[in-house]
């Protein structure tokens, strides 16, 4: 009689062991696995948007790529208490400042999240045309990303699939140059380019109307700068005459209006072709990085950071402010593109208001006014202002290097010409036109300066020109932070960290 | 009477078997001849008279049991040794002499007759084989504090606890060192309150309840509890009536305030802004216009010592009444409870405040016994705000530091900023300070919980020695918070335009059901006990958090008046199902064996990963019943043993990779996409961390009480330890680390405790130290090789988050000792920092760094001594440790050469041209030499050898005479002071700081302990 009790028990644990068994199977309630993805065109969609994204955190356009490049330039001078800011655009920051990268790791997830749409998309059944135009987007912003990184950081690996296991992970780059990198830019520039509408009002398809994804100009002026930087001059001429040949872009009148974070004045710009959206939404979770969720902003942080009124972490030079006064208008007044880029109080030319009222930061300083809001007023944390990465001026300056370049300097003196006008600068083709090579492009340096200072361009322009070597005491004169220059700095070094984590990783010329 | 002191918190009195042996001596006694003495007193303990004590001349079978009072009365001759003794109490022996009134009180007997609760049941302390600690819970019940963990620092043997100082800082708890990285997995030990495990944490628990504590600290002990006991077992017991026993009532009560005593020394004004200009003006810089005295901007009228400014005096009150008492088949414990404590931060908070509830009891009926244990709390507390939660830019350091930091020539008032609050401008101060009581004032920080523990148990003797039981718990708690922040204005770096509210619901529940089955049986010699066990466990979790932002003036705290919303919702359930079995063999009550196996099924790991055994086994031999030991040996006990036990916390659902699907981008046409990504490269083979433990150790008790001691080896391995192994940044996984087992680490060490024990005349006192070290040594990480931490390296054969920088080889006194030393920046200059070049290839880099000494403490030890003098009662304890080094982040940030923020006093002693015999380096602009990189410099590596001077407490008792008059059966009145100094060269605040597993030896920035005065009283009736 015991014994069977005691059998009776023992044989209801093992059934209660066996039963709880089945409740131990439990899947994560919170998100969708990642086997179960990539099904369907709505999939295919979310995953281009996702690359999209990281155009937009702290190592991209929302603060470090445009501080880290305009710093390093003459245009602006750091006066930041952060020394990743102030070491940076005196050439000096170690490689063991966790900041120096932020700007590369940014560049892989979006290259990795990148490289997941270009792997998968080719595989979901779904409309061919959307598919050509998903995939087009995913090797531009691929292509743009390996463009950056290979400016700003030399010899960076080489990573054009999605890491699986362990073979993935420690790509080496040893055998990489600039070269190599810009060879594989070009092969996904080209792609894009056959890939992509020249707009999306003109399609059928559920990104229809979608302005601000990319399109074939985009692409076509993203290979021309390649190519310029590369000193293909013919190949680039062709490129930007392709963008302007195609009549999607013109000059707009309104410069300051480029600038504004106004939706309304926004879409009435008809020379973007190439920028990254940002938005005044106040959502709680700002869009540093991170893994992201929907909670996030979409601000720009250039408007607090170069903002005299907020960090005020930089300031121009004061040889930036003589370029703009080298030449007057056809009124004589000052170039009107100085108070986009400026904010100083100078009543005789009619500024006196900064931030949407009176003028009240130092009246003997100069700030700078492009990328904050120094022309409207509002909360720099929700700065809605959008990058103009490629407009059409410079796509139009940089028609006029090429063709230079290759012994048409009267027809480029013309494409230089039609951004005087539109700053309302005099008629001096014909003076240029005649002018030789060396002289012409003295000319052009000082347009390009006037028209896209502080927009991250004057940095790589005195890099590819060679003005490190042949100019350096010149630079040294209109910003003292190249005093601190040594020749192997024009590359900012790859992060220890990475070094660190990589064995088959070797530094650059900076490390 | 009251002279002895109870060692034992609840001790079982066992039925006097020799009672009718003693009484047939007296019946045969020979009575002695010449020198006859009528030797006659009182045989009794701490709790009363011990009615039946046994009284014997030694030698003889001369004996006497004392009567229901205590007294006896026995012949025997000048010279002779009486000898007293009484079960479960230590014996006594005293000669006869000229007086003839001997009165003797014994003391308790030691721990090793104790029962101590193992897991699953009971055993008694001497024929345990396992590492298995007693808390003294009477001690440690002398701390005020809210919090469990808390009073148990620096009382047992291997048991590590480090703690910030608000109320309601949640310490670490670190038992036989740390046998994880803390990469996604956790490192606390495995809570066991009244037989079952919890999830969710102590901190909610009433002290006063607690009856005893067990701490397991190796596999043979917690094999048991599987896959959760990798960090060792704590097993709480709460209260419960006695049976037969009259109903008791007792009341207990503290009030004590509590200062911070502690003051960093900073500079005042002018001090600042000496220092500011000169290294501006060093640099050719412009001073910036609040710190020159040539401009019109310069501040001169304010001076804020922020420490005064931030630092309050706290309190902490404690009410207690409790009940208990029992018939013959039923007892009962019965406590209410209250405990406040207001914290000395301005502003809204830290604060905590406790109510609680409990209601114990347990019914035998024939065959069958049941009970429960019913415990509901609600506490309310202001935590300590967290700088992210609340939006602050910059990578903020703690408060702590912030408030250090603070310039004083920030006011802490303004009324021209929105929330009256004093800040920074960027032309003024240029300096990046937050006013930290003028945030903590501003913001609003609650959170309420609520939590219900309850179990229910049933048993049935089945037959003669084989019992079953059944059990059945339910943890339920329900967490919300509320943080409101206003729009404010703190200066130009904490702009606060926007007002938020963020409210966050945490429910969580577990319930578990558990049934064993208990067979004892004895044959001969031989005495054994069989466990077989299954238990059930699942538990349930959801956060869902809303933050709403845009509210406006006035404020009203609801959501509905935000005008943006993101919203947060974490789900996770997870389950174990297991299966348990555990022999005890007793043989001749002098060789021991016990084995555990424990198999765990766990939801965590992937079906075909999902069950493992942990098994242990561990040996004893009672030394003194296997050889003729000498007499002062009562008890010597050598055991040892080996098993194996897992720590599945790992996370959640780890294995299953997942795509993000909230990865939105506004395009320029105005539609919101949401994009989806796969962020995070994963491990699918991903699974729980083992730890074996080997451990041998001696247990003796000496002099009949006198002297109790534990001596003990462990040596611990821990394997499949969760690692990330960071992968290269060009993977672009966010993060760029890879969840994987691959490390593996050890921790060996010693541990000595005693209890010594002395009775003088009406004087008695207990001294009990502890020590033990921890050798920790990390045997494998995986990936490659080396983890890094906040200024620390973990590598291969070196302990975990060792300090790691470059080494200090004095300051540069002139240009040409620059030049002639290896490269270190185009801006070094006299004055700087000259670091050793180690490979001497003539440039600093970082292959120039090198290890400079362990960020773990190498020993630790804790001192407790009770005193007992007629009716005055006194306890000291403190404790401390050392052998490590402290990385302050705290006193590296008052130390900057370049900066806007303020500076320690030791800045004062910088190096100039005209003050060069100093470690201190100049102070100029931008730190072009990177002075204030990790290094061992002076200052940037301190000691962190301390000893804590924790508790002085004073107590006197009413003496029975008055008692008996006023109805009482005890009052006592007491006088404690707590955190009464610390000893220590380290200047930060706290040398025994909550750090990361990575860096043990960082001190982000910890809130101070304060000093506090208390009085009490405690009435029983």
């Amino acid at each position: 009689m015991k014994k069977y009790k005691i059998h009776l028990i023992l044989a209801s644990f093992f059934t209660l062991i066996v039963s709880c068994d089945d409740e131990l199977e439990i899947i994560n309630p919170n998100s969708l696995a990642s086997e179960a993805y990539y099904t369907n065109e709505s999939q295919a969609i979310a995953s281009v948007d996702a690359v999209y994204n990281a155009l937009m955190i702290d190592g991209l356009y929302n603060r470090m790529t445009p501080a880290i490049n305009d710093s390093r330039s003459d245009e602006i001078q750091s006066r930041s208490p952060w020394p990743f800011l102030s070491q940076t655009a005196n050439f000096t920051v170690p490689a063991t400042d966790g900041a120096v990268g932020w700007c590369y790791e940014g560049y892989y997830v979006l290259i990795n999240r990148a490289n997941q749409a270009i792997e998968n998309i080719p595989n979901i059944e779904m409309e061919s045309s959307l598919k050509e135009r998903l995939l087009g987007q995913a090797y531009f912003l691929r292509g743009f990303a390996y463009f950056n990184l290979t400016n700003i950081f030399d010899n960076v690996p080489l990573v054009l699939n999605v890491s699986k296991s362990e073979e993935d992970f420690y790509p080496s780059n040893s055998d990489i140059t600039q070269d190599i990198i810009y060879a594989q830019v070009e092969d996904d520039l080209a792609k894009a380019i056959s890939s992509l509408p020249v707009n999306y009002n003109n399609i059928s398809g559920p990104d229809s109307g979608q302005t601000g994804r990319i399109t074939k100009g985009a692409a076509n002026s993203l290979m021309g700068k390649l190519k310029l930087y590369q000193k293909d001059y013919s190949s680039a001429a062709s490129y930007f005459k392709a963008v302007i040949d195609s009549n999607e872009y013109s000059l707009w009148s309104n410069f300051k209006g480029l600038f504004s974070q106004d939706p309304s004045i926004e879409s009435q710009n008809t020379g973007r072709i190439f920028w990254v959206e940002f938005t005044q939404s106040q959502n709680s979770d700002l869009n540093w990085g991170g893994d992201p969720n929907v909670n996030w902003r979409q601000f720009c942080a250039l408007a607090p950071t170069y903002s005299g009124a907020d960090f005020y972490d930089y300031f121009p030079t004061p040889w930036l402010v003589s370029e703009f006064e080298k030449e007057k208008t056809i009124d004589g007044k000052l170039d009107p593109r100085y108070s986009a880029t400026i904010l100083s109080y100078r009543p005789e030319d009619g500024l006196t208001s900064a931030y949407g009222r009176d003028y009240f930061l130092d009246k003997s300083s100069n700030y700078i006014a492009k990328y904050t809001l120094a022309n409207e007023g509002g909360d720099p944390f929700t700065s809605g202002t959008n990058y103009q990465v490629i407009r059409y001026a410079d796509v139009l300056l940089m028609y006029a290097e090429a063709l230079a370049n290759t012994g048409n300097v009267s027809s480029a003196a013309n494409y230089l010409q039609q951004v005087r006008d539109r700053a309302k600068m005099p008629d001096r083709s014909s003076e240029f036109g005649s002018l030789n090579l060396s002289a012409f492009m003295k000319q052009l340096e000082h347009e390009r300066i006037v028209e896209l200072a502080i927009e991250g361009s004057r940095w790589h322009d005195i890099r590819r020109w060679g003005y490190l070597d042949t100019k350096l005491s010149e630079l040294k004169s209109h910003d003292p932070e190249f005093e601190t220059y040594s020749p192997g700095r024009e590359f900012q070094p790859i992060v220890q960290g990475e070094l660190d984590r990589n064995p088959n990783l070797v530094g650059n010329s900076a490390n | 009477m009251n002279e002895i002191l109870n060692l034992l918190k609840e001790r079982k009195s066992k039925q006097i078997r020799n009672l009718v042996m003693i009484f047939s001596l007296i019946l045969s006694t020979v009575s002695a001849y010449a020198q006859q003495v009528t030797v006659s007193g009182t045989v009794s303990s701490e709790d009363g008279p011990l009615p039946g004590a046994s009284v014997v001349v030694k030698g003889t079978t001369n004996g006497v049991a004392a009567d229901f009072d205590g007294n006896y009365t026995i012949q025997a001759q000048l010279g002779d040794v009486l000898m007293f003794s009484f079960t479960g109490y230590a014996s006594k022996n005293v000669t006869v002499g000229d007086n003839p009134i001997i009165n003797v009180s014994l003391i308790s007997s030691n721990e090793l007759d104790e029962v101590v609760v193992v897991g699953y049941g009971t055993q008694k302390k001497s024929d345990l084989t396992g590492s298995v600690s007693l808390v003294d819970t009477e001690e440690m019940q002398k701390q005020a504090t809210n919090d469990v963990a808390q009073m148990m620092q620096g009382r047992v043997a291997g048991v590590s606890i480090t703690s910030d100082g608000q109320p309601g800082a949640s310490p670490n708890v670190r038992i036989r060192g740390v046998s994880t990285f803390g990469l996604g997995a956790s490192a606390e030990p495995l809570y066991v309150v009244d037989g079952f495990t919890i999830t969710g944490g102590i901190r909610d628990l009433n002290p006063n309840d607690i009856e005893s504590i067990q701490v397991l600290k190796d596999a043979t002990a917690g094999a048991i509890y599987g896959n959760r006991a990798a960090n060792g077992v704590i097993i709480i017991t709460t209260k419960s009536g006695k049976k037969n026993k009259k109903f008791s009532l007792e009341l207990n009560s503290y009030y004590g305030t509590q200062t911070i005593n502690q003051r960093i020394p900073v500079l005042n004004r002018s001090g600042y802004q000496t220092i500011n200009a000169k290294l501006l003006s060093d640099a050719g810089q412009p001073i910036v216009g609040g710190n020159d005295p040539s401009s019109p901007l310069y501040i001169s009228n304010i001076d804020t010592n922020w420490q005064d400014e931030g630092y309050k005096d706290g309190y902490i009150q404690n009410y207690n009444l409790n009940a208990s008492g029992g018939s013959e088949n039923t007892s009962y414990y019965v406590s209410l409870d209250y405990i406040d404590n207001e914290g000395t931060l301005v502003g809204s908070g830290p604060d905590y405040e406790r109510y609680s509830f409990r209601v114990n009891s347990d019914t035998k009926l024939g065959k069958f016994n049941f009970g429960e244990n019913f415990y509901l709390m609600r506490s309310d507390e202001n935590p300590l705000f967290f700088t992210t939660s609340i939006g602050l830019p910059g990578g903020r350091p703690s408060l702590v530091n912030d408030l250090l930091q603070a310039a004083p020539t920030i006011p802490v008032y303004d009324e021209n900023r929105v929330g009256g609050y004093g800040g920074a401008n960027s032309v003024t101060h240029q300096s990046i300070t937050l006013n930290v009581p003028g945030i903590n004032s501003l913001i609003k920080n609650q959170t309420q919980v609520t939590r219900i523990l309850a179990n229910f148990y049933a048993g049935y003797e089945i037959m003669d020695g084989l019992n079953f039981k059944t059990s059945l718990q339910y943890d339920s708690s329900s967490v919300q918070s509320e943080l409101f922040v206003p729009e404010y204005d703190l200066g130009y770096f904490f702009p606060g335009p926007v007002a938020s509210l963020q409210i966050n619901n945490r429910n969580s529940n577990s319930f578990l059901i558990e049934n064993t089955l208990n067979w004892k049986k004895q044959i001969n010699n031989h005495d054994l006990e069989l466990l077989l066990g299954q238990t059930y466990q699942n538990s349930n979790f959801r956060n869902v958090g809303v933050v709403g932002s845009g509210l406006t003036k006035p404020y009203i705290y609801n959501l509905t008046n935000a005008t943006t919303f993101s919203v947060t919702d974490a789900i996770v359930p997870s389950a174990i199902s297991s299966f348990l079995a555990r022999l005890n063999y007793n043989f001749n009550d002098t060789y021991l064996l016990t084995a555990n196996i424990r198999r765990d099924g766990s939801s965590k790991f992937r079906k075909d990963l999902r069950h493992e055994y942990f098994p242990s086994v561990g040996l004893g031999v009672k030394l003194q019943n296997q050889f003729k030991l000498p007499e002062f040996i009562n008890e010597l006990k050598l055991r040892g043993g080996i098993g194996e036990v897992g720590n599945q916390e790992i996370g959640d659902f780890r294995y299953q990779g997942t795509v993000n699907r909230g990865i939105p981008y506004e395009f320029a046409y105005g539609g919101r996409a949401i994009g989806a990504a796969v962020s995070t490269v994963i491990d699918k083979d991903i699974k729980w961390e083992t730890r074996v433990t080997r451990s041998i150790g001696l247990d003796a008790s000496l002099f009949n009480g006198g002297l109790d001691f534990t001596a003990e080896y462990y040596s611990n391995t821990s394997n499949d330890v969760l690692t990330t192994v960071p992968i290269p940044f060009s993977n672009g996984s966010l993060p760029a680390d890879l969840f994987t087992n691959a490390g593996s680490i050890k921790n060996s060490g010693i541990e000595l405790s005693f209890v010594y024990r002395e009775q003088i005349g009406d004087f008695s006192f207990e001294l009990a130290p502890n020590f033990y070290t921890v050798n920790n040594e990390v045997l494998e990480i995986g990936g490659t090789g080396i983890l890094s931490g906040a200024g620390s390296r973990t590598e291969v054969g070196r302990s975990l988050g060792e300090h790691y920088g470059w080494v200090y080889d004095g300051l540069f006194q002139s240009a040409q000792e620059v030049s002639s030393h290896a490269f270190q920046s185009p801006g070094t200059s006299a004055g700087d920092v000259r670091f050793k070049d180690l490979n001497g290839d003539g440039t600093i880099n970082d292959s120039d760094r090198d290890y400079l000494g362990s960020g773990l403490p190498t020993f630790n030890y804790g001192i407790n001594l009770s005193a007992r003098y007629k009716d005055f009662d006194f306890t000291i304890f403190g404790q401390g440790s050392g052998g490590n080094y402290i990385n302050s982040n705290l006193y590296r940030g008052l130390m900057p050469t370049s900066g806007y923020t303020n500076w320690h006093e030791d800045i004062l002693n910088h190096w100039t041209p005209n003050n060069t015999n100093t470690d201190v380096p100049r102070v100029i602009f931008l730190d072009p030499n990177n002075n204030g990189r990790n290094s061992n410099r002076p200052g940037w590596l301190q000691k962190g050898d301390y000893f804590r001077l924790n508790t002085i407490s004073l107590g006197y008792s009413l003496p029975e005479s008055l008692l008996n008059t006023i109805k009482l059966s005890k009052a006592r009145f007491y006088v404690t002071m707590q955190n009464v100094a610390v000893f220590k060269s380290y200047k930060g605040y706290n040398p025994d700081f909550q750090a990361g597993i990575l860096n043990p030896g960082f001190d982000y920035g910890t809130f101070p302990r304060p000093t506090t005065t208390m009085i009490g009283a405690q009435f029983k009736f």
